[in-house]
């Protein structure tokens, strides 16, 4: 090539021929020649810096701004690749709730018409919008109208057809190969439990741009941890907007969100359920609620409700029965409460287990304020234990009265209540303890067993738990650990216990609750093979206008009384049918709390209890 | 041949006649030399340069011996070298095409594989999440529940444990209470199994018995 350019560039003739006019021929061949392959070569050299330049200019300067415009050019819009959301599991990692992948299935209506179905003879079957309404419907069990709808819809190229369909239905959808049916990707969250620890986990729905925000319960409480971070994908796409198969693609990987470990015992969960609604439906009851706490570490093995809802199927509850009645509905406890006097006392000196009560039916105040038993009885001899044994009021009122007000309140306060537990759910009700000045004449008894002052069953539950736990009150807790994504785990951290009361008073407590249980009203609850402590509870509740209209039945208690593992909590609010707690909350304890103890291989009780003596 | 002309030969002539003109620095050789393109030639006479050009390349072995000096040759005639050279420039190029036409082509071949492997993984990740949701509902309690007492199973009573070494029973484990009468028909209606376990719990609730002291009766 360089060679035939400047045999070109050279004029051939002039200096061999010699036969054109001489001056030129002689003096110019010498001087052209270089000077064309100068200015030849300074042309191609500024083009060459031209080019050079605008290549700098490109590549260099320009390139993120070009290459944008570019890639804008060739691929389509950025669609959202949402990230799946934690799961929530129980103590034993088993699923309570998970996220499964769905499709929604959408429609292009303005290419539907090109669909063509041939069997295996390629004789056509299925053709046209006709064909197409026929099979999509057949396939995804819709009604044709509806499907005909969907693909005639004027005006748009984005129609959807249905929503939520699995994966595997869309796989046979998509082979049926209809032009401009495509679906769109998204999580649905599952409860695989249905209504198991429901009123607890909660529920999602859309909020702030998300369409899986947890609404409620565990799922909302947890929302960040269990929330992913959304990815983002964009495909070369071509005239029609269809995605280029194998085309450029940019994908930003979707990070999972975070699994949440709860400290629930689902199959507790389950049995307290399933007795909490039979329960409610035997005694007729507004609400019952079974609450099990693992002495020690607070961690709340079971929060089971009646009525429950079933969160794959939230929207058709009504909304009063999303939240957890167990936390947000408070009430007045009743006899369970009179375990806090007995422990003011005991703590305070004024009396021990062995104090000799005389015990009336009837009981007035030095304010002339009367009380009595629930029972008519004659004039009884009893020891303090005997006092908590039979649940006598006026008994509780005669040793409460020794202690002051402020005490009463203080140690109130120190059992829990009037303050939050600080469970993780929302809408806790903190339950209403008056300042010890707001007290009226009557109150400041009535507080000694547990009227006049209101809690919720998880406060009432952590009572017998701090007892149990040799005086320590530990704030109960629901979340045990959050796991990321790639599996590190985070343990939830343990609050410190405040100690209440001695560990001495706690056992003379528990001894007391024992009697209750063996020799006093307690005796449904006692439980084959164990050793329980507990204290039955029957309030009067409270209604909306301020007065009183129903009970409260309850049993708290614990087992085995000499190593306390598990406290059950019952309540059982309004009953129609019978209403002391000894008669309608106990045989559910029992219940609940002989398969906690099978179900957690807790050893049976061999020493045999040595118990106060109720009478003197 | 001479070593001037030897030279000329291997490394090209107008590269060799331009280094002996220059190399003969003086005016007289200047004057001698057969470069008419030496520029130094033009400037001594430039009438002259045109006339003596052609001599050399007319009488290219007059004066082999009496000139030692370098002088421009024409180059070599190449024609029988260029041709291997050509080829082989041909083949490497068609060899580079190739290859890159094979490495495209295995690149495309890998694109299919990923493609159809994505695919298999993508309907393996979809089966198995079908399976772990189906598995998930069917372990759930309330199914394990609802699925024992079709099978005409019933809860367990009171446990007893063995301690060891010693072999001492602790605890005093009572037989399960007789499953309902016909687990077949249990099994094949849940709400059979349902009832029969309904019934068993019956059993704790008749035991209550009254209750004694235990409410507030305001007046």
């Amino acid at each position: 090539m360089a060679r035939d350019t400047r045999s070109r560039s050279t004029p051939p003739g002039p200096s061999r021929s010699g036969t054109s006019s001489g001056s030129r021929a002689v003096a110019r061949p010498l001087v052209r020649p270089e000077r064309r392959a100068r200015l030849l070569l300074a042309a191609v050299l500024a083009l060459l810096v031209v080019f050079a330049g605008r290549l700098v200019q490109v590549q260099a300067v320009d390139a993120s701004a070009v290459a944008d415009r570019a890639l804008a050019d060739r691929m389509g819009l950025t669609t959202l690749v949402p990230a799946p959301r934690g799961e929530i599991l129980d103590a034993g990692g088993q699923v309570l709730a998970t996220s499964v992948e769905r499709r929604d299935v959408v429609a292009d209506p303005t290419i539907v018409d090109g669909y063509v179905r041939e069997d295996d003879d390629d004789v056509v079957v299925a053709q046209g919008v006709d064909g197409a309404v026929t099979d999509l419907s057949a396939l995804l069990g819709l009604e044709p109208d509806a499907v005909r709808a969907a693909l005639t819809r004027e005006g748009t190229r984005w129609s959807m057809v249905t929503r939520g369909i699995t994966p595997e239905l869309w796989d046979r959808v998509a082979a049926l190969g209809v032009p401009g049916i495509t679906s769109e990707r998204r999580w649905s969250r599952e409860y695989p439990g249905g209504r198991l620890a429901g009123n607890l986990l909660g529920y999602t729905g859309y909020a702030d741009g998300h369409d899986d925000a947890g609404l409620g319960g565990v799922e909302a409480v947890m929302d960040e941890e269990l929330r992913g971070v959304d990815g983002s994908q964009r495909v070369e796409r071509g005239r029609m907007g269809q995605a280029i198969p194998m085309g450029e693609s940019e994908l930003v990987e979707p990070v999972p969100g975070g699994d949440v470990r709860l400290t629930i015992d689902r199959d507790l969960q389950w049995t307290a359920q399933e007795r909490a609604t039979t329960a409610r439906e035997e005694a007729g009851a507004e609400w019952v609620a079974v609450v099990a706490l693992e002495v020690g570490t607070g961690h709340v093995l079971a929060l089971a409700e009646s009525p429950s809802v079933d969160p794959n199927d939230f929207a058709a509850a009504r909304p009063e029965e999303l939240g957890s009645r167990a936390v947000s509905d408070i009430f007045e406890p009743g006899s369970t409460s009179k375990v806090i006097t007995a422990a003011a006392a005991l703590e305070e000196g004024v009396v021990d287990p062995l104090t000799p009560f005389v015990v009336p039916y009837r009981w007035e105040a030095s304010n002339g304020q009367s009380f009595r038993d629930s029972h008519y009885h004659d004039v009884e001899h009893l020891t303090f234990a005997g006092v908590l044994g039979t649940s006598s009021n006026t008994g509780t009122v005669m040793a409460g009265e020794l202690l002051s007000r402020e005490q009463r309140h203080d140690y109130m306060e120190r059992f829990g209540f009037g303050q939050s537990t600080g469970i993780e759910l929302p809408g806790e009700a903190r339950g209403i303890l008056a300042q010890p000045e707001a007290w009226d004449g009557r109150q400041q008894f009535t507080v000694l067993f547990g009227q006049g002052v209101s809690v919720n069953a998880l406060q009432a539950a952590e009572v017998f738990a701090t007892v149990a736990n040799d005086g320590v009150r530990v704030p109960p807790r629901l979340v045990a650990a959050t796991v990321d994504a790639d599996g590190t785990e985070h343990p939830a951290p343990q609050a410190p216990g405040v100690r209440a009361v001695s560990a001495e008073t706690a056992q003379q407590v528990s001894t007391m609750l024992e009697g209750a249980v063996a020799e006093g009203t307690g005796g449904n609850a006692a439980v084959e093979g164990y050793r329980v402590a507990g204290k039955t509870g029957t309030a009067e509740a409270p209604d909306d206008r301020g007065g009183y209209s129903g009970y409260t039945s309850s049993f708290i208690g614990y087992a085995p009384a000499e190593d306390p593992e598990v406290v059950v909590a019952v309540i059982v609010q309004r009953p129609t049918n019978g209403y002391f707690g000894g008669q309608v909350a106990a045989p559910v304890f029992q219940d609940v709390m002989s398969y906690a103890m099978t179900s957690r291989g807790v050893t049976p009780s061999t020493e045999p209890a040595r118990l106060y003596p109720q009478e003197w | 041949m001479s070593a001037a002309r030897a030279a000329a030969a291997t490394t090209g002539g107008r590269l060799v006649g331009r280094s002996g003109v220059r190399g003969a620095a003086g005016p007289g050789a200047l004057a001698r030399t057969a470069s008419g393109r030496a520029p130094a030639a033009r400037a001594v006479r430039p009438g002259a340069a045109a006339s003596r050009s052609a001599a050399p390349s007319r009488r290219p072995e007059q004066r082999p011996a009496a000139e030692p000096r370098v002088r421009l040759l024409p180059p070599p005639p190449s024609s029988r070298r260029r041709l291997p050279f050509g080829v082989l420039c041909g083949v490497l190029v068609l060899a580079s095409l190739l290859a890159v036409l094979s490495l495209n082509i295995s690149l495309s071949h890998g694109a299919y594989h990923l493609h159809e492997v994505q695919a298999r993984q993508q309907a393996a990740a979809e089966q198995r999440q079908a399976l772990t949701e189906t598995l998930e509902r069917t372990s759930s309690p309330e199914e394990l529940g609802r699925r024992a007492a079709g099978l005409g199973m019933v809860p367990a009573g009171a446990a007893g444990f063995v301690t060891l070494p010693d072999g001492t029973v602790v605890g005093e484990p009572v037989p399960a209470p007789e499953p309902p009468p016909a687990p077949e028909e249990a099994a094949t209606d849940p709400a059979d199994g349902q009832a029969a376990q309904d019934a068993d719990e019956q059993v704790t609730d008749e035991q209550v018995t009254d209750e004694q002291a235990d409410e507030e009766a305001q007046p």
